[in-house]
């Protein structure tokens, strides 16, 4: 059976500004499976990152509960917060917000180095694993300045993967990209979200980004309006379409370069076949440039998103 | 978490907050330059102060030691700049028990051709034990005595080098007090007083017959006083005041507290002038990491959200603080021994007076805490405010 990862009873929270009170929640009770794919969406004011922010005890709640992974945190502790989102709770955030001093390997070691689980060289090979898993191999001595937004972005995902959360938080994860590089993130999302069954709540006033979720929840005046589970279609599903229209593109594009690698594998065939008949200089050359051109082309199919139920291969 | 594992992660978090000051230090280079400046210069002061501070004691008790064994200095409240005190008290002195010498003087503060120069009359056979001097040119003072050369004077080294004087040449000296010109015939060149590290220049001796004749008195301006060790010099100099009411003695001991008051003053003085600097350091660093606070509040946000806690936020902004700190002090220093090494020459060189200095190395090890614990009291403030921001707010931050 599974089990819900967070649980919100009763909760409430209520910005006291001298004069004013603004109600940001009012009375929400939710509950998130393991394993889910959730959206909360809504127009801007309705509370929806100040729900996220409950969740990832960024913020406490006026009145009401938050229990995340079987634990009650409501009343914990500062350092009892910290320790909570340093171990069960990732966040990826619309900026990025990454460290500007520290390289993108640095950044992804630092939760783990606050969480005090892993030894330097422990971290710094799970660090690199992160960073492979989200396609930055080679980009790991980068500072944030030098990486692109998406590349950013990828950083911040690997980083809210470090100490293997309960939950993942994302608030707005590719508001700050153009679409396709948004599409590519969020198809990562997914794609760990099915891999590695990790649990996902996006924040987000995108219907079409909404629509990728298996269940959307929505929030207008600090209540939840609308919960609409797995099954039910999405008012939206062009970003699914869009993204399904991606991938077919992407798996021509793999044949194609697999059926490019085939031809070049086979003139250099018939090139060593004919070596005697040539000058032994112009024929390491040749058979270099053959070579670099196959190693390239293996590169490109490297990261190409396999299908589902499909087994990728690279091109041998 | 046992604690060896706590201590583990502990040093874990320092190296990483170690290589954040660093980087976020080389990003502001000219801000962590003047910061450290601040503390650079309240150190610099410091050390410098210290050492000239700890260079003059030495050199005071240096200059104490000169007058072999002399305990005490009998002088006359009748008159300080006349010689008052008859012949007779200096045989009495000779007689009290515990005496070891007695040793009459006169000294006068005189001009010669614009140099200000003090003559001092004194017995020829006592000047060498007493002073310590020893002829370079020409005959000694009790030479020219027993020759019975009229007026013969001896002069040091750096008068002769000043007025370009010779052997044989003809001395005239407007006294300060008298307002007498003085004549003296030059027979010897003797070696400038030494006192520690301070050289004094202008001194003519002469025999304190040939003062006694131009002062047409049988009496002494100051007579110098050495007991036998183990001699309560207080006894002495209630069996003087018996005898000669109107003395004024001074004790080695007296000579000593005073010394030590003045420059226990002087120290004083050194101290505060330094504190300021140091306080003004401190107030560098409390602003600078007020604004490096405020800079990074979002950045702050951010290790909060992924899993910072108060204690750690802490140690990053204070390590930054504590570099600065460090390198602050190592630099100051630094240049305060290359400032009174430089200062001391130039003195030397310009004025013939070379300041006295002793690098102690307590003065080193005070200087580096002063610059740590200022830093780290200056930093403490902001780098706590720094670890209260809520993350909520501080990922808001512009």
């Amino acid at each position: 059976m599974v089990k819900d990862i967070v649980i919100l009873k009763n909760l409430s929270k209520i910005y006291d500004l001298g004069e004013v009170k603004v109600h940001a929640l009012r009375n929400i009770n939710l509950a998130i499976k393991e394993q889910e794919f959730s959206a909360i969406m809504g127009p801007s004011g309705s509370g929806k990152t100040t729900l996220l922010n409950m969740v990832g005890a960024l913020d406490l709640p006026s009145s009401g509960r938050v229990i995340v992974d079987g634990v009650d945190i409501t009343d914990f502790s500062e350092g009892e917060i910290a320790d909570t989102r340093c171990k069960k709770i990732g966040f990826i955030f619309q900026f990025f917000n990454l460290v500007p001093l520290l390289t993108a390997i640095e950044n992804i070691e630092l939760p783990m180095l606050f969480a005090g689980n892993l030894t330097p060289q422990q971290a710094r090979t799970r660090a690199k694993e992160l960073l492979t898993l989200v396609g930055l191999g080679d980009r790991m001595y980068h500072r944030p300045a030098e990486l692109s937004g998406g590349q950013q972005q990828r950083v911040a995902i690997a980083r809210a993967f470090a100490n293997r959360p309960a939950i993942v938080l994302a608030d707005e994860p590719s508001g700050n990209l153009d679409r396709i590089t948004g599409i590519e993130i969020l198809q990562l999302m997914k794609k760990l979200n099915r891999e590695e069954g990790q649990t996902f709540i996006i924040v987000t006033h995108d219907p079409a980004v909404a629509g990728l979720a298996e269940r959307v929840i929505y929030v207008i005046d600090g209540r939840i309006a609308k919960d609409r589970p797995k099954g039910v279609a999405s008012p939206d599903n062009s970003l699914v379409a869009e993204m399904k229209i991606n991938k077919e593109h992407e798996l021509a594009r793999l044949h194609f370069l697999k059926k490019q690698i085939e031809i070049l594998k086979r003139d250099l065939l018939i090139f060593n076949q004919r070596r005697n008949e040539i000058d032994p200089m112009l024929f390491r050359n040749i058979k270099e440039q053959y070579t670099a051109m196959i190693e390239d082309l293996r590169k490109k199919t490297r990261w190409l998103v396999k299908e589902e139920g499909e087994k990728y291969e690279t091109a041998k | 978490m046992s604690w060896k594992t706590a201590i583990q992660q502990w040093m874990r978090i320092v190296r990483y907050s170690i290589l954040l000051a660093i980087r976020s230090m080389r990003n502001r280079t000219f801000r962590t330059f003047l910061t450290v400046l601040g503390i650079l210069i309240g150190i610099t002061t410091f050390t410098a102060l210290m050492s000239i501070g700890v260079g003059m004691r030495t050199r005071i008790y240096q200059i104490l030691n000169q007058f072999s064994g002399a305990s005490m200095i009998v002088m006359s409240k009748i008159s300080s700049t006349r010689p008052s005190i008859p012949a007779a008290v200096g045989t009495y002195l000779e007689n009290i028990t515990g005496v070891n010498y007695t040793v009459g003087i006169i000294e006068d503060f005189a001009d010669v051709n614009g140099e200000s120069v003090i003559i001092t009359g004194i017995d020829p056979k006592n000047m060498e034990f007493l002073l310590g001097l020893s002829t370079e040119k020409g005959m000694s003072l009790s030479e020219a005595v027993k020759l019975e050369i009229y007026h013969a004077c001896v002069i040091d080294t750096k008068l002769q080098k000043t007025l370009n004087l010779g052997i044989n040449d003809t001395l005239l000296a407007t006294s300060s007090t008298t307002g007498q010109i003085l004549e003296f015939h030059i027979v010897g060149v003797v070696k400038s007083l030494q006192m520690g590290s301070m050289s004094f220049g202008g001194m003519v001796y002469t025999d304190l017959k040939v003062m006694q004749e131009i002062y047409a008195t049988t009496n002494v301006l100051v007579y110098i006083v050495g007991l036998n060790s183990g001699v309560d010099a207080q006894n002495v100099k209630k069996a003087i005041a018996a005898v000669y009411p109107d003395a004024d003695v001074i004790t080695e001991d007296e000579i000593l507290a005073m010394m030590n008051q003045i420059v226990g003053i002087i120290n004083g003085v050194l101290l505060a002038l330094s504190a300021i600097s140091l306080v003004v350091g401190g107030l560098m660093i409390l602003n600078t990491t007020m604004m490096s606070v405020l800079e990074r509040t979002r950045e702050i946000g951010i290790i909060k959200s992924i899993g910072a806690k108060r204690s750690h936020v802490l140690t990053i902004f204070l390590t930054e603080v504590l570099l600065i700190s460090l390198i602050g002090g190592i630099l100051g220093s630094l240049a305060a021994v290359g400032g009174v090494l430089a200062i001391s020459s130039y003195m030397e060189a310009v004025y013939g007076f070379r300041v006295p200095y002793s690098f102690e190395p307590w003065i080193f090890i005070v200087g580096m805490l002063l610059a740590v614990g200022i830093g780290l009291l200056s930093g403490f403030y902001p780098s706590w405010q720094a670890s209260s921001i809520k993350p909520v707010q501080a990922l808001r931050y512009e």
